[in-house]
């Protein structure tokens, strides 16, 4: 995925390649915290779940959309293949990943744009963050999610513009991937664990 | 009399304690007497204390074998150029 094999002068030894570019082990070492963070999240809402007696959610709470979410999950799932695709074509001939780089960029954004339609409805209903525990960890963990997606969308926005100007440095490329990768990796886990 | 058997009253108390075991739910917080909670506990404990060390050895298993890859490349790459 990220070699780069250079020409050497005869006789020369070959030059050991690194192994990995800094930015994307940075970005991987930074993403296995962040994924750390999230288990931490998920332990406790699994835990304060199983305590609570009765019901989950608690009564007098809204239901999660399931069906709508899952349409947004699809959405998201489809961006990181569409980002995959960009990646492909950026090794091949870097001018023809600018388009499925957009389409991929346009469909995370729609996930959060959705996203947050849904929060509107659901504090509409009644489910804030001080509304029950229920709320509280709803709005904590797919908020923070919510807040990593937001950040990866401007910096895959920020790539794109570079690679449109043909002044993309594949590294920070690779290491954006990485996080999308995270982001859209760790969206189906929120949904099977929080929504259902 | 009185003052000797209140020195010992503790002391038997304690140990009839230890021949009858229970559950103690000192910490309501850690602990539960719901088996849905207490698997969540196990679970959730297994998954915090495994995740960075799969993590971690994930990554160096996969740096190892690029590398020994990379050594392949290296070593047949005269071969291939016809040196």
């Amino acid at each position: 995925m990220f070699a780069a094999r250079r020409a050497h002068a005869p006789g020369v030894l070959p030059q050991r390649e690194q192994l990995l570019p800094n930015a994307v082990v940075g970005m991987l070492i930074f993403v296995m915290c962040e994924v750390m963070l999230f288990a931490g999240l998920i332990s406790a809402f699994t835990i304060v779940r199983t305590s609570s007696i009765g019901a989950w959610p608690p009564p007098g709470q809204p239901r999660l959309p399931l069906e709508e979410t899952a349409i947004n999950t699809a959405a998201l799932l489809l961006s990181g293949v569409l980002l995959f695709v960009a990646q492909r074509a950026f090794k091949r001939e870097p001018e023809r990943a600018s388009r499925p780089l957009l389409w991929s960029i346009l469909l995370g954004a729609f996930f959060v744009i959705f996203q947050g339609v849904e929060w509107v409805t659901l504090i509409g209903e009644g489910l804030t963050l001080t509304s029950s525990t229920h709320g509280s960890f709803f709005y904590l963990i797919i908020g923070l999610h919510a807040l990593h997606a937001v950040v990866a969308l401007v910096v895959l926005l920020y790539v794109w513009l570079r690679l449109v100007r043909s002044e993309l440095v594949p590294t920070l490329f690779y290491g954006t991937q990485v996080f999308w990768y995270f982001v859209v990796g760790l969206w189906p886990i929120l949904y099977l664990r929080v929504y259902l | 009399m009185r003052a000797y058997a209140k020195r010992w009253i503790p002391g038997v108390v304690l140990m009839l304690g230890v021949l009858a075991p229970q559950i103690s739910e000192a910490c309501a917080v850690c602990f539960s007497g719901r088996d849905e909670n207490r698997l969540a506990f196990i679970l959730t404990t297994i998954l915090l204390t495994a995740l960075p060390l799969i993590m971690i050895g994930g990554m160096l298993l996969w740096l190892r074998r690029r590398s020994v890859r990379q050594q392949l490349l290296m070593r047949d790459e005269p071969a291939r150029l016809g040196r």
